[in-house]
């Protein structure tokens, strides 16, 4: 009877297939349910823990963090620079614009996205050199680009930081004829000296620790790379 | 970890503490670059590196609780994902790597199966070949450890539609083939 065997494969058919809102809801919430043992599974290893591979590159990230320490920790700014923070938010609004406000605006067009940097939700960036909000066309926008001398950190070249900037920065001219994000190509200029040194900075960090001694116990001969942990730093 | 720890964790990193920032790295970094591993296949280490170097470099500026920092981290994942993608797209040179780009697990090579190390992998391919919009929403909520209002806020989309497409990524995950087959039988070598 044809009703019959409709009915039969319709009851064949596996009921966890269908998944409603509350089972939804366990199976994101805990990955699994004893329902869904496949889907469960799956979630299960999704979310495992960590494998070795997944450790890798924390050295870059410390780094850049310690460096960031440099320069953005308020504290640190003596209050005679503070004639110059207007020069630096300036510079950074510059650098930002020539780089096409790389995320803020791009994403800006992102269904109900509201602006680009992630940080507008929570918080102010770092003060001062905020970088600017989608649109924020206010204030004078300055036509030269800025002096790098006396933005970014100076960093070693064998700083690990230097070598994910360069890493970034030859991915980027390899795979693509696309600039160079502006927040790199402005460390890296000030880490290089100047734009037109970056290709050959980078090839030096890039060949690897063979030029350069890792170990800072054995002077370079470049003692002046070093960061300058002093807040009067300045170019 | 939890919670609390982390934000103690967290105080600290923003007080310029670099071990605390280290935690902060290596509870995030497994989940981050799943997640991108999902949405931009082989770029995932590179755009998880752009991602902690600018995570790094605007954290000083950062208030919140720790739920507030995992939206605030993946939500810079995401817009550094996105410019990959982009760029990605507009490299001529390599129409094969855009269009796995742009299909991620549309590779339906046994071999891919057989050289999967581990069900991670397993589970990520599987996951990837989702629409994107299912498939993000799956890995914020399940491997990002992220709830309904978390994820609409890095998704820049409103819950009920977060919800929907979750359901929807669950439903279609569950119909996968390979989900079917392996119902919960530990260490699979099933396939080979």
């Amino acid at each position: 009877m044809r009703g019959r065997d409709a009915f039969s494969n319709a009851m064949r058919t596996p009921r966890r297939s269908r998944i409603g809102p509350d089972d939804a809801e366990r199976l994101l919430a805990t990955g699994r349910d004893a329902a869904y043992p496949g889907l469960s599974r799956l979630l299960t290893a999704a979310a495992g823990p960590p494998r070795p591979g997944e450790l890798a590159g924390l050295r870059a990230a410390v780094a850049a963090f310690e460096d960031a320490g440099l320069v953005t920790r308020p504290a640190a700014m003596p209050r005679r620079r503070r004639a110059l923070r207007p020069l630096a938010a300036a510079a950074a609004l510059a650098a930002a614009l020539a780089g096409g406000v790389a995320v803020a605006t791009e994403t800006g067009n992102l269904p109900g996205g509201g602006g680009g940097t992630p940080a507008g939700e929570h918080t102010a960036t770092a003060p001062e050199t905020t970088r600017p909000a989608p649109g924020a066309g206010r204030g004078g926008t300055p036509s030269a680009p800025p002096p790098t001398a006396d933005r970014g950190p100076t960093v070693s070249p064998t700083s690990p930081t230097v070598a994910g900037l360069c890493q970034v920065w030859d991915t980027h001219r390899r795979k693509t004829k696309e600039p160079v994000p502006a927040e790199v190509m402005r460390d890296l200029t000030a880490a290089a000296g100047g734009a037109d040194r970056i290709a050959a900075f980078c090839a030096t960090v890039l060949a690897g620790p063979a030029t350069h001694p890792p170990t800072p116990s054995h002077p370079t001969g470049r003692p002046d790379t070093k960061p300058t942990p002093s807040p009067a730093k300045k170019g | 970890m939890q919670d609390d720890e982390l934000a103690l964790a967290l105080d600290a990193a923003l007080r310029g503490d670099a071990a605390a920032f280290t935690v902060l790295w290596r509870t995030h970094q497994p989940p981050l670059l799943r997640y991108l591993r999902v949405i931009v296949g082989e770029s995932a280490e590179d755009v998880a590196s752009e991602t902690w170097l600018q995570a790094a470099r605007d954290l000083r500026g950062f208030t919140g609780s720790p739920a507030g920092f995992r939206v605030w981290l993946f939500t810079i994942a995401r817009n550094r994902a996105i410019d990959e993608r982009r760029r990605a797209r507009r490299r001529p040179e390599e129409p094969r790597d855009l269009a796995e780009r742009d299909l991620p697990g549309r590779r339906p090579d046994v071999a891919d199966e057989v050289i999967e190390r581990s069900d991670v992998d397993w589970a990520l391919r599987v996951i990837a070949t989702l629409p994107k919009d299912q498939a993000e929403a799956v890995m914020l909520r399940v491997v990002a450890g992220l709830d309904v209002a978390q994820t609409a806020k890095v998704l820049g989309k409103r819950p009920g539609a977060v919800r929907i497409a979750a359901m929807r990524g669950l439903r279609r995950l569950a119909q996968h083939d390979e989900v079917r087959r392996r119902r919960g039988e530990p260490g699979h070598t099933e396939g080979v």
